[in-house]
């Protein structure tokens, strides 16, 4: 029995420090007023796919995604905020066990790509956009491998159009 | 007769001796009852037929199980820790079932258009400037492609060269 609680324990707190680094630095500033949060889950990605279109990759990766949180802060990149967030980003990266997919730069924009695999295939993608007083941090969940993963990077802007984005202009959201 | 009366009286106030009951038994099967007494002969002729009665199945000896105490705190504290943890550990797996809203100034929006819109927004930043950064890469395609005739030629010429040489 002792050797059976040991190692609930040590389970717990081995999935508590999985999501704990990414998740709490979402928690961290999702209810912060400074900050823009989205949250969307399965449910609405299901949505998406209805209308979406009838492309089989673009269903197929649709049903993969299980979550997309997106967190912006708009402030300038020297301010105390701006310094604390990309502070605490870097170190969820690092200690997250994160890889790099894409480093793209275009005209002071910057978009870098990570990604995770944790057990039984769950992925985590986090795409981090920099430009001139803006700062945001979208975060996707999905079940899938990582041969499944490369794919949506294969291709010039494939992974967004996975999600429907298909070079649209950018209409401010009211 | 009187004395059978106050036997009964006691018999149902429950005040009997285990003698006593057993006259009242006795009585009762003798067949000399009483006119009055008779309504109840049918209670204890059951009693006596209920007696010769044998169990179909061997019955088991039940005895009490005396745990102890501090047995039982460790079980209930065991059983409670593992509940605690299934229910934490599924309460990780399913966050929140409303999970579409989206936040701006404080404000909870949990319109599912706004939140659609606001997302696809984003990533359509992300693929646009994604686009414009991989351009040059259109252009190394584009070269590759039109390299890619000459790199046939230059096999055919090795490949008639070394017909050539065997020859």
């Amino acid at each position: 029995m002792k050797k059976i609680m040991t190692l609930l324990a040590v389970l717990l707190m081995v999935a508590a420090s999985q999501a704990q680094t990414l998740q709490s630095l979402f928690n961290k500033y999702s209810d912060d007023e400074r900050f823009e949060y989205v949250s969307v889950g399965k449910g609405m990605m299901n949505i998406g796919q209805a209308f979406g279109g009838n492309k089989k990759d673009k269903g197929e990766m649709m049903s993969k995604m299980k979550s997309i949180k997106i967190l912006t802060l708009n402030a300038d990149a020297s301010s105390a905020l701006m310094k604390s967030v990309v502070s605490d980003l870097d170190q969820v990266v690092e200690k997250g066990n994160f890889e790099t997919a894409v480093e793209a730069r275009d005209k002071g924009e910057r978009v870098h790509i990570y990604y995770r695999f944790t057990e039984k295939d769950n992925a985590d993608m986090l795409i981090v956009t920099k430009e001139k007083g803006e700062f945001s941090l979208i975060w996707i969940t999905g079940k899938m491998t990582k041969e499944e993963m490369m794919h949506t990077f294969s291709t010039n802007g494939k992974m967004m159009n996975t999600f429907g984005c298909v070079e649209k202009s950018e209409e401010p959201v009211s | 007769m009187e004395m059978m009366n106050e036997l009964l009286e006691k018999y149902f106030r429950g005040e009997t001796s285990l003698a006593e009951e057993k006259e009242l038994k006795k009585y009762f099967s003798e067949g000399n009852v009483a006119a009055v007494h008779e309504i109840y002969r049918t209670l204890f002729e059951e009693f006596r037929q209920e007696l010769n009665e044998t169990a179909k199945t061997p019955l088991k000896k039940v005895i009490p199980v005396q745990r102890k105490i501090k047995q039982i705190w460790i079980q209930t504290f065991a059983y409670t820790s593992i509940a605690a943890t299934i229910l934490l550990l599924v309460w990780i797996q399913f966050p929140q079932t409303k999970e579409n809203f989206a936040v701006i100034g404080g404000n909870k929006i949990e319109n599912p258009e706004y939140v659609q819109r606001y997302t696809e927004k984003k990533l359509s930043k992300v693929n646009n400037i994604l686009a414009r950064s991989m351009e040059p890469m259109k252009s190394f395609n584009k070269v590759r492609q039109d390299v890619e005739p000459l790199q046939n030629v230059r096999n055919k010429m090795n490949a008639i060269q070394n017909k050539l040489i065997i020859k």
